[in-house]
């Protein structure tokens, strides 16, 4: 008897109303109302929706900015450089050399300029290497800017350039030591003195000479 | 301005709204699905329903993306038999309710003589022993009157696919079945 069911059992339409059996179980009737509790205290899926939509436009806004920036940024490196090279050209014409002066008047720093002018001239040549033609695109909006630049002029001390040399040719050489100078920490305030009177003493008027004295 | 707001927030409330009955709408007709799917790894009527309500809840959390009818079932049942499989190799207890139980919940109330409980242990066994690939596609088109389109739709796989492999299922299921009842048979 058994074994005649066991045989029926592998059939497959046997075999299906077995398993369908087996998996004809229902749940408890407070199982959809519980999974509805559950929803209910999940934030809303509109929250989610919206927070990636307003995600993706800050996302789109940043990268507009980013191309923006990008797009702009040569122009204004390469007429940086068109700066930098007038800067360079100008002041070494005009000034050559701060020595060949003489000390007592004040002079223009063209050293100084030059330097920083051509450190950032080989900084911006690069710059005008990457944005190539564009660079050389825009000379016409460049020119004034370059002209105010070299009309700016710093005036310095003589002798305060001679001393700053000084002190970078002696830290290049080591003869003079910054390390303390950099390690100092910030000078405290100077303790005023206490305010006192201010004696003035009185105005005296003498009288002009005798009438009719005449020198 | 104010009219605009108030517009635009209309907008949301009627898009909330729809959200809403549209969720409800799948969980009626797809709550026994899942609860089936997750019992048919757990076997256990509590953990099932526990698995089947976690499954429900990514899937509101995701529903914006679910909207469509198939595309969420399909999902649902994915998501619900990857989640049972999570806790039934998690759950250490899962061995000693087992145990306990002795025995399908669903044979208990429908057959209570012993051969046929027995019967429904040796199937189950058979179930466990076949492939995950296998198995889902075998217990999908066991649930409630599924055919091979609503399982291929179901695993998102072609009809020649979900064919083959309920035809691969059932060849184990019955080579199983026969060793096992030779084993008994011998006993």
């Amino acid at each position: 008897m058994d074994a005649e069911r066991n045989r029926e059992a592998l059939t497959d339409p046997s075999l299906g109303r077995d398993l369908q059996a087996l998996l004809a179980i229902e749940p408890s009737p407070e199982f959809v109302a519980r999974v509805r509790t559950r929803v209910a205290s999940e934030p809303e899926p509109r929250a989610r929706w919206l927070s990636w939509t307003f995600a993706g436009v800050v996302a789109a806004a940043a990268a507009v900015v980013v191309i923006a920036v990008y797009l702009a940024g040569p122009r204004e490196i390469a007429s940086l450089a068109q700066m930098a090279r007038h800067a360079q050209e100008g002041p070494a014409a005009a000034t050559p050399n701060v020595q060949a002066r003489p000390h007592t008047q004040p002079t223009v720093a063209p050293d100084l300029s030059g330097t920083v002018s051509q450190a950032t001239s080989r900084q911006m040549a690069s710059s005008q290497r990457v944005t190539g033609e564009r660079a050389g695109s825009q000379p016409a909006s460049i020119q004034p800017a370059s002209n105010h630049l070299l009309s700016a002029e710093v005036v310095l001390d003589p002798r305060e350039t001679a001393a700053l040399r000084a002190l970078i040719r002696g830290a290049a050489d080591g003869r003079v030591d910054l390390a303390p100078v950099l390690q100092a920490s910030t000078p405290t305030a100077m303790d005023l003195p206490p305010i006192t009177e201010i004696a003035i003493p009185p105005i005296v008027i003498t009288p002009l000479a005798e009438e009719g004295v005449r020198q | 301005m104010n009219g605009d707001a108030a517009q635009l927030a209309g907008g949301f409330v009627t898009v909330d709204r729809t959200l809403e009955q549209e969720f409800e709408a799948r969980l009626k007709e797809s709550s026994t699905l899942a609860f089936r799917v997750a019992y048919s790894v757990l076997r256990q009527k509590q953990d099932a329903e526990d698995v089947a309500q976690e499954a429900f809840v990514r899937a509101y959390r995701s529903f914006a993306r679910l909207r469509d009818r198939e595309r969420f079932r399909a999902w649902l049942v994915r998501i619900t038999w990857r989640l049972a499989l999570d806790r039934r190799r998690g759950d250490k207890r899962r061995t000693a309710r087992e145990d306990a139980s002795d025995a399908p919940e669903a044979v208990v109330g429908a057959e209570a003589d012993l051969v046929a409980r027995e019967r429904a242990l040796l199937l189950w066994q058979a179930i466990d022993a076949l492939p995950e690939k296998l198995r889902v596609a075998i217990v999908l088109a066991s649930l409630e009157g599924h055919d091979v389109d609503e399982v291929a739709r179901l695993l998102a796989l072609p009809l020649g696919t979900v064919k083959s492999r309920l035809f691969a299922a059932r060849q184990k299921l019955r080579e199983s079945l026969q060793w096992m009842q030779n084993e008994t048979a011998k006993r």
